[in-house]
Order: C-alpha cells, then sequence, then structure tokens
C-alpha cells in the first residue's frame, strides 16, 4: 500500500486536538500530508479554487461545532461544487457528541462516508484510514 | 238543616246560618258575658270531624285544639280590645290527622261578642316553609361559595343585583345601568365585558369571563361573570340572567402555581442547558487529554514529548477556565436568594463606563445613555453590574471596523416590569443561522479571538434566574439590539 500519496484534511476549531492528530496520523505514518482548516469556509474555498486541482485531499475530517461555518453548512456548500471536483473525497464527520439528530442529519448527506466519535482511537483511525484506501485499490 | 246546624246559629237569620255553615272555613263566635260559644259545621269539618263529634267549648279548643307554642298569639288576639280591624294569626290546630296550620280571623263585636274565622293554610305554609328554607339554604350557599346573582331587564333597560352579588361589588345600590356596571371593572377588562354584554343583548350569546374588579371600597379582586340570554319566540333577547362569583382565592393561587411552574420549568431548562454543556465541554477536554496521553506513549523522541506535555498543560488550563466557568454558572442560581435592593440605573452605569474606559478609548466609541423614563429598579446590584458591563463589553469586541461604535441603553417601564434596551450599530449577528444560539454557552459567531462564548450566556442566565427575559434583534453589519425585562 502506497500510503505517502495520501492527503488527509482536518477541519475543527480546536487548535489541540489538531495538533494531536496530526502528530497521531505522523506517528503511525497513516498518511503523506495532514492539512488544517480552523472552519468550514477556508476549506471550501480552497476547494473550489481550481488552481488547487491537484492537491485536493483523499479525506476529510470535519468537525461539526464550528464558528463562521459549521460542520453541516461545510456539507451544504461542499454537495455544490462536489461534482467539479475530479476526485473522490471521504468525508467523515467528527464530534464529541452523541446524537440522534445528528445521526439522522448525517443520513442526508450521501457524501458523508461515517460518523465518527472524538476522541478517535487507533481503531478508528486505521478504519477510516485503511477502510478507505482498500476502497480506492478495490 | 240538621239539628246540630240549625242550633248552632239559630238564632241568626236562617239564610245566613245556612251560608255559614256551607262555606269551607270554620267560623265561631263566643259570648264574653256568658262564655257560650257557636261553632259552624264548617269549624268541624276543617278539623276532620262530624259536627257535634268533639265537644263545642271554649276551654277545649284553648286547652286541647290549638299547639300550645301558639295559644299565645291566639289569645292576644281575642284580649286585644283596641283593633277596630280583624286581627289576623297563625295558629297549629289538632285535626284528626294531627296538627295542621289555619289563619284565624279574630273580630271583637260591639255587643260583648267575638267571632272569628278559621281557614285551613297547611298547604300554603308548608309551601312558604318550604320555599324559606329553600331560599335560605341558597342564600347561604351563595354566601358560601361568594356567587350573586343579576339580571338585566332589556326591554326597560333595567339592571337588578341581589344582594349577594351586591356584597360581591361592595356596593350599597344598585348599579342603574350597564355602562355603569362595567365601570366598576378594571380599565383592561371593561372591553372585553361590554362586547360580551352587546353580543349578548343582541344575539343572545352566552358569556363567561374573569375580570377583575375594584369594589366600591377599592379594593381590586377577580370575578368570573357568567351570563345567558332568556329570549322570544323571535329570537329576540328578553332578558339577560347572570351570575357573578368572587374567585380572587381560586385565581391567586392559579397564578401563584403558573408563576412557580414558569420558574421551575425555567430552572430545569437552565439545568438541562447546563448539564448539556458540561458533559460536553468537559468531554471534548477529556478526549483530548486522552490523545495527548497515546501520543507520549507512542512518541520516541525526547523533544515531540516536550512539547506534548505543553499541549497537556495547555489543555489543563481551559479544563480549569471551563471549570471556573460551570461554577460561575452555578452559582448565579445560588445567589437568587441575596438581598436585592433599589439600584439608581444612572450611577451603576457610569461605574461600569470607568470600568471600561481604557475599552471605550481604545474603541474610540461612542456610549449614550438616558435612564429617566425609568430610574431606579429593585435588583441584586452584582447581577445588574455584570449584565451592564457584559453587554458593554459585547459591543466594543463586535463593534464595526466600518464606522464609528455608537452604543446606547435606556430604560423604560410597561405594565410594572422594567426593561432595559441595549443597542449598538456593530458587524450584528444572522439571525437566521444563528439566533437561536446566541445566548448558548460556547457559542461563537465571528471567529474573533477574543470571543470565548462566555458572556451573553452567563447574561441570560442572571438575568432568568431573577424571573425576567433577555431577547436579541440583530441585523448583519447594521447593529444589535438588546430587549431585556429585569422584573
Amino acid at each position: 500500500m502506497d500510503h505517502t500519496t495520501q492527503i488527509a484534511w482536518i477541519i475543527d476549531d480546536d487548535d489541540v486536538y489538531k495538533f494531536g492528530f496530526r502528530k497521531y496520523v505522523e506517528l503511525k505514518k497513516l498518511c503523506a500530508e495532514v492539512v488544517e482548516f480552523s472552519n468550514g469556509i477556508d476549506a471550501i474555498n480552497f476547494l473550489s479554487n481550481t488552481a488547487n486541482a491537484a492537491n485536493l485531499p483523499d479525506i476529510i475530517f470535519l468537525d461539526i461545532d464550528m464558528p463562521v461555518m459549521n460542520g453541516w453548512e461545510f456539507m451544504v456548500a461542499f454537495e455544490k461544487i462536489s461534482s467539479r471536483l475530479n476526485k473522490k473525497i471521504a468525508i467523515f464527520l467528527v464530534t464529541s457528541d452523541i446524537s440522534y439528530e445528528d445521526i439522522l442529519q448525517a443520513q442526508n448527506f450521501p457524501d458523508i462516508t461515517d460518523y465518527i466519535i472524538k476522541p478517535i482511537n487507533s481503531q478508528q483511525f486505521n478504519f477510516a484510514f485503511t477502510g478507505e484506501i482498500n476502497k480506492k485499490i478495490a | 238543616m240538621s239539628l246540630f246546624e240549625s242550633y248552632l246559629f239559630d238564632d241568626e237569620a236562617p239564610n245566613l246560618a245556612r251560608l255559614i255553615n256551607s262555606v269551607n272555613a270554620g267560623i265561631w263566635e263566643f259570648d264574653v258575658n256568658t262564655n257560650e260559644v257557636k261553632w259552624s259545621v264548617g269549624l268541624f269539618t276543617i278539623l276532620g270531624y262530624k259536627p257535634g263529634e268533639i265537644e263545642c267549648s271554649y276551654s277545649n279548643f284553648i286547652d286541647n285544639l290549638i299547639y300550645y307554642q301558639d295559644r299565645a298569639s291566639f289569645l292576644a288576639t281575642i284580649n286585644n280590645r283596641t283593633g277596630q280591624s280583624p286581627e289576623i294569626a297563625y295558629i297549629r290546630l289538632l285535626t284528626k290527622n294531627g296538627y295542621e296550620w289555619f289563619q284565624s280571623t279574630v273580630q271583637r263585636q260591639a255587643n260583648a261578642k267575638i267571632s272569628g274565622t278559621l281557614i285551613n293554610i297547611n298547604q300554603f305554609k308548608f309551601s312558604e316553609l318550604q320555599l324559606a328554607t329553600n331560599n335560605k339554604f341558597v342564600a347561604e350557599t351563595n354566601k358560601l361559595i361568594k356567587v350573586g346573582a343579576w339580571e338585566f331587564d332589556v326591554k326597560l333597560s333595567k339592571l337588578f343585583f341581589t344582594n349577594e352579588a351586591l356584597d360581591i361589588f361592595e356596593l350599597s345600590q344598585q348599579p342603574a345601568s350597564i355602562d355603569e356596571l362595567i365601570d366598576n371593572f378594571e380599565p383592561e377588562y371593561r372591553q372585553p365585558l361590554a362586547t360580551a354584554m352587546d353580543d349578548s343583548i343582541r344575539i343572545g350569546r352566552p358569556y363567561e369571563l374573569d375580570l377583575k374588579l375594584k369594589t366600591g371600597k377599592g379594593k381590586v379582586i377577580w370575578t368570573k361573570i357568567k351570563a345567558v340570554a332568556k329570549i322570544d319566540n323571535y329570537g329576540k333577547c328578553l332578558l339577560i340572567n347572570g351570575v357573578i362569583q368572587d374567585i380572587s382565592a381560586t385565581k391567586h393561587s392559579e397564578n401563584e402555581l403558573k408563576s412557580t411552574l414558569n420558574l421551575i420549568s425555567h430552572k430545569n431548562e437552565r439545568l438541562q442547558n447546563f448539564a448539556y454543556i458540561a458533559s460536553h465541554n468537559l468531554r471534548s477536554y477529556a478526549g483530548n487529554l486522552q490523545l495527548m496521553l497515546n501520543l507520549h506513549e507512542e512518541s520516541k523522541i525526547q523533544t515531540e514529548q516536550d512539547e506534548i506535555l505543553l499541549h497537556v498543560r495547555s489543555i489543563s488550563n481551559s479544563l480549569n477556565s471551563t471549570v471556573e466557568h460551570l461554577n460561575e454558572i452555578v452559582k448565579i442560581d445560588l445567589a437568587t436568594n441575596q438581598e436585592k435592593i433599589q439600584i439608581e440605573f444612572d450611577l451603576l452605569f457610569k461605574n461600569i463606563l470607568n470600568a471600561l474606559q481604557s475599552n471605550i478609548q481604545t474603541a474610540d466609541a461612542i456610549v449614550q445613555y438616558d435612564f429617566r423614563e425609568c430610574r431606579q429598579v429593585y435588583y441584586l446590584p452584582a447581577y445588574l453590574e455584570s449584565i451592564f458591563h457584559n453587554l458593554l463589553t459585547n459591543a466594543l469586541k463586535y463593534r464595526s471596523p466600518d464606522r464609528q461604535a455608537i452604543i446606547s441603553c435606556r430604560s423604560f417601564v410597561e405594565n410594572e416590569h422594567v426593561y432595559l434596551i441595549f443597542e449598538d450599530n456593530g458587524i450584528g449577528i444572522d439571525m437566521k443561522k444563528n439566533g437561536d444560539k446566541i445566548f448558548g454557552m460556547y457559542q461563537t459567531f465571528h471567529n474573533h479571538r477574543d470571543a470565548q462564548g462566555i458572556g451573553l450566556y452567563i447574561t441570560r442566565n442572571q438575568i432568568e434566574a431573577l424571573g425576567g427575559t433577555i431577547n436579541v434583534e440583530s441585523n448583519l453589519n447594521i447593529g444589535t439590539k438588546f430587549i431585556i425585562k429585569l422584573s
């Protein structure tokens, strides 16, 4: 498996979590590059810019509660531009709450691959990364 | 004509004797000098006897027939020598069926004779007694449940109140008209009553209203007024029958219950909200701590481990401040039992302005205030201070970069409640998107580096803990207006 081509995005307003996430991915060598965003709008702007077509992520870890543009709003904006992206992106919703409403709402967005609950443990990490990679190989 | 009949009034004209004996009433005559007594056939008959079956004598009548308690009143009518007109007494006589009520009329004649009539009024007396008992029962019941009746004769435009109704109104005389009746109620209840009364007269619609009444003695009480219309064959309203009830006690406990329920459901809502944020926030710290510790275990490099520990420290600091925030919120409900005092808005606001002077200068903001409409409020000083401080800090923090910040605060009274209006011309909040979150904890909307998402949450909790409300109106890039009901 060639992990070095993988780009993972983390969209979250929690700086500590972002640091931990990056460190963990680096330690476990889960992917080549981690890109951080603090809210949805910066990520959408990046995706919308055709100049960045070569640097699109393979996988996005998306927080729900964020200022300016939260996870749900990001999904609405993402659906509008996803057809123009030349890459299939896996999106994992990450949150610290297990709320039934959130699970229901996640089902409204077919682009959401799965739903994981903070703090994510190594099992969930491995599942998210390798699962997605296997899908790509298959 | 029988022997007895002829004997009884035989010295009278025969025609008259026949007439007397055929009347369904007892007629008697008593000679004061001779003690001689004459009874008509009717007298025997109304007592249930045949003529001559019982002894026709003064002593028999007084000693045996008349009920002992009625004896005195009967004798009084006989012995009264002054009266020119017939004396009437109501007495009980022992008939063959037991005691029954009779009306006795006694007339003193010129020839030392006394004559009288006896008419059986038992049925009538019974009905009367029944009626009196019923009336007493109704009156006592009405008094007990504080109900009075009234009636309005539409044709005569005449109003009638029972005594119980007058008691409720604490009036000594009948209100002359519907308008006068309506004027007894508190101003805000006059229109609904006038409309209901009008509908009742016009189309015969019944009504039931709870109204505040100011009694003749100036007491304000809650009353329930009910009315039904009596209509004629053509559907025209003839009469309105109504009752009015003093329901102050019920209303009072109902209102008390309502406000308690309100207070409790608010408190419950706050507690639920608090539990949610507590678990949400603590969970994310716990998650981060766990993540860092895992990393620390996995990491082999010293510099990396040091960096991770640095983050553990920062998590610990944030956790601390969150716990402090939570503690602050818990204290809000505890502090509501503290003593409220009369606070001068002017004085307190100037204090806050002084405390925030450097912030105001840095922001180059204009702060205006006007507390002339309502100068004082009975409140917890620490809370009011905190409310002013939070709102002012917020307005300064979220001022627009495009224009000079103008912040204004004023107070007024409406329906006995003290209101504060706090307005700014700052960047505003997208109400459609975030309107429901603005007073939530750790909700930030502006990506502002100082935004903590705690100020407005505390402000709302402080206001609601003291039974007030806070609402917000805002337009992006125009400004924000907070409407606060203090008490």
